[in-house]
């Protein structure tokens, strides 16, 4: 145990302490279960992002296969290099419960027309073009759930760093303080009971000579 | 010294398409029937079609790009060496009279390899990544294309192109003040089909040779499905009529530039369907559209329309058995097989149900 100063001075510091390390378990109990209620739904929307995801990017990929068998590597390779493209996303940030969350906004969707794909309609199959969509719809979803799942993840973060906290100040903290507290009441005590000791020997003692004088 | 061989001997072949002929049945013979490619289908797995393929007249090919890895991309590689070199061969043994005409044909993959250097040099791509997207097989050599792609940039294309007095120069020269006040490709690569689809109707008309017809008829049909691709695609593009009918492709038999727009002004697909009815392809278009219906793809009236164009071409071969017919087919059949043998080697390594890969296929 860390070295205590038996002192009433210490015993109300100690107490003060304690009754603020209960005032912040009780805070960061409420911030954790804040944290899961908004975990819980931000899971059910990642869940269902990543579904939707997962069935987009197997379309593509489906897709992408039939048209490399049927038109062959180098027509998709060509038009891919025409449908190159940047993508602006927006990066602003959001807190939840004092969490830094960051959310992720696209300028425009990733989502063009067969006219806006940088290459010609004309000459490029409806396969290649069907594939090139598919992406594109795959690549909405993966902005969308790049911004959920980060959410999620701070989210989750932020909910064990607390619960590590939580579980810090009443496995720890509160314990080690009521340890000290008890040791200093118990030292003030035995110190008090002492001094009445010492004080009705000075007063035996007294009467002692008082009484051999007379 | 080296005996002298039967094939050394020089003959007039200005006028005559037997000697051409022989050596293209003699070609024919060679291509994979429906049977191999049945097998080629059934393999259980990549090595095992490797290792057919290898049995093959692909072995030389497939042998020198496997160094690359036993991967598809190697066995497309082959097929597209393969291909590269019969078609030199085909040019090599055509009588005069005939190489314009093929020339005219194959011309479009120069059109396929001009669009992606252009996109190559648009998106500031290596010479490396876009040489391996090409397809030299045309009038436009490896090493001109390999010049080409090292241009670096879209005006340096068409620059290269004009000093060497290629006539592709001329529509994408037109084009490029187009392109450089949107910095957008597809209207030089659509000057460049309009330009190809216009100049190979004119080569035809100025010709009046027993190959022309047949030429004409194959070309015509070519254009027609591309218009129709194309109108398939513009529908709710919310285009003026105008702009509508800068995308119509000159020489088709049956789609007139009045019909191509109404065909994109069409409410959907049925309205396509519903006009095509008095043309060749409303058949192949009513017969694909049930699967259409119910999958909702465009590549299923697409790939239907390939098969069309396949079995005309081919039929070309018994329309004119004596003349540029055979070639042409040859051509055709040739381009089919590598198709069918590239659905099956994909299709086989990424587990493609035998069922769809067999719908995809073009067997003749």
């Amino acid at each position: 145990m860390e070295e205590v100063r038996p002192t009433r001075s210490e015993l109300l510091e100690r107490r003060t302490q304690m009754q603020l390390a209960r005032q912040g378990m009780d805070l960061l109990k409420r911030k954790r279960d804040a944290l899961l209620v908004e975990f819980m739904d931000t899971v059910d929307e990642t869940m269902r992002l990543a579904r939707e995801l997962e069935s987009n990017t197997a379309e593509a990929q489906y897709a992408l296969t039939i048209a490399r068998a049927v038109d062959g590597l180098v027509a998709v390779h060509s038009a891919a290099m025409a449908s190159r493209g940047a993508i602006t996303v927006e990066v602003s940030g959001i807190k939840i419960m004092g969490v830094p969350v960051p959310v992720l906004t696209k300028a425009d969707s990733t989502i063009r027309g067969p006219l806006a794909r940088g290459y010609s309609v004309v000459g490029i199959s409806s396969r290649v073009d069907h594939t090139a969509e598919r992406f594109e719809v795959m690549l909405e979803g993966v902005v969308e759930y790049a911004g959920r799942e980060t959410r999620l993840r701070r989210v989750g973060e932020e909910i064990q760093k607390t619960s590590r906290r939580v579980n810090a100040l009443e496995q720890v903290t509160l314990p080690t303080l009521s340890e000290q507290v008890n040791y200093i009441r118990q030292t003030l005590d035995e110190r008090a009971r002492e001094d009445l000791f010492r004080l009705k020997k000075v007063k035996k003692k007294i009467e002692r000579k008082k009484s051999a004088r007379n | 010294m080296r005996r002298p061989r039967a094939t050394d001997v020089e003959v007039d072949r200005s006028h005559d398409y037997g000697y051409c002929n022989a050596r293209i049945r003699g070609m024919w013979s060679h291509l994979l029937d429906r049977g191999s490619l049945e097998q080629l289908v059934d393999a259980e797995t990549l090595d095992a079609q490797i290792r057919y393929l290898s049995g093959t007249p692909y072995k030389a090919d497939i042998e020198e790009a496997l160094i690359y890895g036993h991967t598809v991309a190697s066995v497309d590689r082959a097929l597209r060496a393969n291909v590269g070199r019969t078609w030199l061969v085909v040019l090599k043994i055509l009588p005069e009279q005939g190489v314009g005409l093929v020339k005219a044909v194959l011309a479009n993959w120069d059109i396929f390899d001009l669009k992606t250097i252009l996109r190559g040099a648009h998106t500031q791509l290596s010479q490396a990544e876009i040489i391996d997207s090409l397809m030299p097989a045309a009038t436009l050599s490896a090493a001109e294309l390999s010049e080409l792609a090292a241009a670096g940039s879209v005006r340096s294309v068409v620059d290269t192109l004009a000093t060497w007095r290629m006539p592709y120069s001329r529509p994408l020269d037109a084009a490029l003040p187009e392109y450089h006040r949107n910095g957008e490709l597809a209207p030089l690569e659509l000057a460049l089909d309009r330009w190809y689809y216009s100049s190979v109707a004119a080569r035809l008309q100025h010709r009046h040779d027993a190959g022309k017809r047949l030429v004409a008829s194959v070309v015509g049909t070519m254009v027609d499905i591309e218009n129709l691709r194309t109108a398939f695609r513009l529908i709710g593009a919310e285009l003026t009529t105008a702009a509508i009918a800068e995308y119509w492709l000159e020489g088709g038999a049956h789609i007139s530039q009045p019909s191509f727009v109404s065909l994109c002004e069409a409410a959907d697909i049925e309205g396509i369907l519903n006009a095509m009815r008095r043309t060749p392809y409303a058949k192949t278009l009513e017969a694909a559209a049930v699967t259409y219906l119910q999958e909702g793809s465009l590549s299923v009236l697409e790939r239907a329309l390939e098969n069309l164009t396949t079995r005309e071409v081919l039929a070309a071969r018994r329309l004119d058995p004596l003349g540029v017919g055979v070639v042409v087919a040859f051509l055709w059949a040739k381009q089919n097989e590598v198709s069918n043998i590239r659905i099956a080697v994909t299709g086989r390594s990424v587990g493609l149900p035998e069922e769809r890969m067999r719908r995809e296929l073009i067997l003749v």
